[in-house]
């Protein structure tokens, strides 16, 4: 699998470490990080990652704003969005359908884990 | 009558003209006098108020009689008495509120007035009167020269030895006082006064009935409001109790999910930590690693399993309910579970019939592979964990040569065993699989429909009027105190909590595992020979 570029916008600063770790260390992945919603849309623009890891609840900018925000720019519209959530149950029901989300990884994840997670709900 | 014919009148006729005007006069007197007598009456009735019924037949008897003084005397039951109620012209002593002293008012006469006696004294000096020089030195202090006195009597109605007594009951006197002059009281005047006293005596046990009505309705009232007050607490209680009950499991729910971003950093640290390509750590440092990492998954599926039961048992979750294959979601979850029961040496025998149930797939996968876990967990090493799901009804009248569409494969179950001994343990231990068997076979459960139903020997509830679908888990372990069998579905309540510990149990398995099956309109119980195993069963409904 050739190499891919991850954007993981989490306001939780370890969280953004060990999916940074997790994904290197397992698949070799580059990892970009962003802590706000706004800070991702920048970067998302710029470095056109493979896809976005998208906390759901965080300060300011919440991940659905942020998830809107994205497609609303012709420059990061196609790219594929998975959600970070801790709310389990509702990821798993459906809340988020006819969002466009590509997926849900519900917290608590292991990161390692992530990219085996990741290729599964993007058919690498 | 004409002008001419009056001037021939004669002095006879003139007199009889006067005495007619006279009577005119007097019948016009009485006439109005009458229609006094009719306000009083009407103002009687329609006041409740005893003090009030009271004061306005003396004010009005004063009115109508144009005497001095009119009053109302009470007797108490002391036989002393004293004045309730009073009507006098300003010019006169009040008698209001002075109490009387028995020898004012004898208890013969009142024995007397109880009787009906009417006193009418026209002069209290005059001796045939027959009041005693004291008595008139008495009443003369309040300037009294005549006075009518007509008693107030109820008949009362007394129960002694169970028979019915009827008593007059002198209540009081209703007195009018001329202090004037001396007065020549007429017929009238005593019929009115002793028609008010009649009025003033229904009055008075009218507003007796009511005080008692009153008091009887007070009471009323008041165990109704004692019982609505009790009610309230109660409901009070109950619903403060709940909404704590509520509180606390929301608590629970944000703690959990705010456990859980911390809970993801520390528990992918610890995996990346493990890999070891941070760096090796020491025999000692390895063995910590692997307590903080055991601990932690412990601890993630403790958070997971406090949200899972709050959320099933809150209702906020509604199960998604469809036809599935029973056959196929019991596969499922021996694939998901053949990691663990290799791990521990376990064999996972599966029996499996093609069934459709009406039942949210997750859950149900969940409420498998949790109760496959606890079975694999309290196996002996290399023990068997059997796994099947039969029809309520299956149970055949005849011996049926079953259209078994599963075969046993590796391993050593007896095939020729008896039905009666099939009964208990498990559903027709015959014809069973690997699981590396099921595998294959699950394939052709999600493919294609199987053949007809497998007809199995098992017992249960034969005679249940809706056919159900059986799930039984069976372990060789050590089994479980029948008093525990049920308590065991409750929050926290391992039958070892410290064995469970080790075995890294959250206490909460069972408890959502019921809530599920419940959800389902299904019913989940164990049973158990303590030194032989247990069969943890569940019912879920078939599709209509």
């Amino acid at each position: 699998m050739p190499t891919k570029r991850i954007l993981i916008i989490d306001d939780e600063e370890t969280i953004q470490t060990v999916v940074q770790f997790g994904i290197q260390m397992s698949a070799g992945w580059d990892v970009l990080l962003a802590s706000s919603g706004a800070q991702g849309i920048v970067i998302a623009q710029t470095e056109q990652p493979d896809v976005i890891l998208l906390d759901v609840v965080m300060p300011a900018m919440d991940g659905l704003a942020t998830f809107k925000a994205l497609r609303s720019h012709l420059a990061t519209k196609h790219i594929p969005v998975i959600f970070l959530t801790a709310k389990v149950q509702t990821a798993a029901r459906g809340q988020f359908d006819g969002l466009g989300i590509s997926g849900v990884i519900t917290k608590p994840f292991n990161a390692l884990h992530l990219p085996e997670q990741i290729a599964r709900i993007l058919h690498w | 009558m004409s002008q001419p014919s009056s001037q021939k009148f004669t002095a006879s006729e003139a007199q009889k003209a006067k005495q007619y005007e006279s009577m005119q006069a007097e019948l016009r007197k009485q006439q109005q006098q009458m229609a006094l007598f009719g306000e009083v009456t009407l103002k009687i009735r329609q006041s409740l108020q005893l003090e009030d019924i009271l004061h306005t037949t003396v004010t009005e008897v004063q009115r109508l009689l144009q005497v001095d003084r009119v009053l109302i005397y009470h007797v108490l039951p002391d036989h002393t008495g004293k004045t309730i109620s009073e009507a006098v012209s300003p010019e006169y002593p009040a008698l209001m509120h002075l109490e009387f002293p028995e020898e004012a008012f004898p208890q013969d006469y009142q024995q007397l007035y109880a009787q009906g006696r009417v006193r009418t004294i026209a002069n209290v000096r005059d001796p045939t009167a027959g009041l005693a020089t004291c008595l008139v030195k008495f009443v003369e202090q309040f300037g009294i020269k005549a006075k009518l006195i007509v008693p107030i009597v109820q008949t009362l109605t007394v129960q002694t030895h169970g028979n019915a007594l009827v008593q007059q009951h002198l209540w009081g006197l209703l007195i009018a006082h001329q202090c004037q002059s001396t007065r020549q009281w007429v017929e009238f005047e005593r019929e009115l006064m002793q028609q008010l006293a009649v009025h003033i005596s229904l009055a008075l046990s009218q507003a007796q009935r009511l005080k008692q009505l009153e008091a009887v309705i007070e009471a009323r009232t008041a165990d109704l409001q004692a019982a609505q007050h009790n009610l309230q607490q109660e409901s009070n209680g109950r619903m403060q109790a709940e909404a704590a009950l509520r509180q606390n499991n929301e608590c629970l729910a944000i703690i959990s999910h705010e456990l859980r971003t911390p809970l993801t950093s520390l528990h992918s640290a610890l995996k990346i930590l493990a890999t070891g390509r941070l760096g090796n750590l020491s025999a000692k440092g390895q063995q910590m690693l692997t307590i903080a990492d055991a601990s932690t998954e412990r601890l993630v599926r403790l958070v997971n399993n406090v949200l899972d039961l709050q959320r099933i048992e809150s209702g906020n979750l509604m199960m998604q309910r469809q036809a599935c294959n029973a056959a196929y979601l019991l596969t499922q979850a021996a694939e998901a579970m053949q990691p663990m029961a290799m791990q521990h040496g376990i064999t996972l025998v599966t029996q499996l019939e093609d069934i459709s149930v009406w039942a949210d797939a997750d859950y149900i996968l969940q409420t498998l592979t949790n109760l496959l876990s606890n079975a694999i967990k309290f196996s002996p090493p290399y023990g068997k964990v059997w796994l099947s799901v039969a029809r309520s009804d299956a149970l055949s009248p005849y011996p049926a040569p079953a259209q078994q569409n599963i075969s046993m494969v590796g391993s050593t179950e007896s095939h020729d065993r008896s039905l009666d001994e099939t009964l208990h343990l498990i559903p027709k231990p015959v014809r069973l699989h690997t699981h590396a068997e099921t595998q294959a076979r699950s394939a052709e459960f999600m493919s294609k429909p199987l053949p007809t139903p497998v007809r199995l020997s098992a017992h249960v509830e034969a005679h249940s009027p809706l056919p159900e679908a059986v799930f039984r888990i069976r372990d060789e372990g050590q089994g479980i105190p029948e008093n525990q069998l049920e308590r065991i579905f409750e929050r926290f309540q391992q039958v070892d909590a410290s064995d469970s510990r080790q075995k890294g149990g959250t206490g909460l398995g069972l408890a959502i595992c019921r809530n599920v099956i419940e959800q389902h309109s299904g019913k989940i119980w164990a049973e158990s020979t303590l030194g032989c195993g247990s069969t943890f069963v569940f019912t879920l409904p078939m599709p209509r």
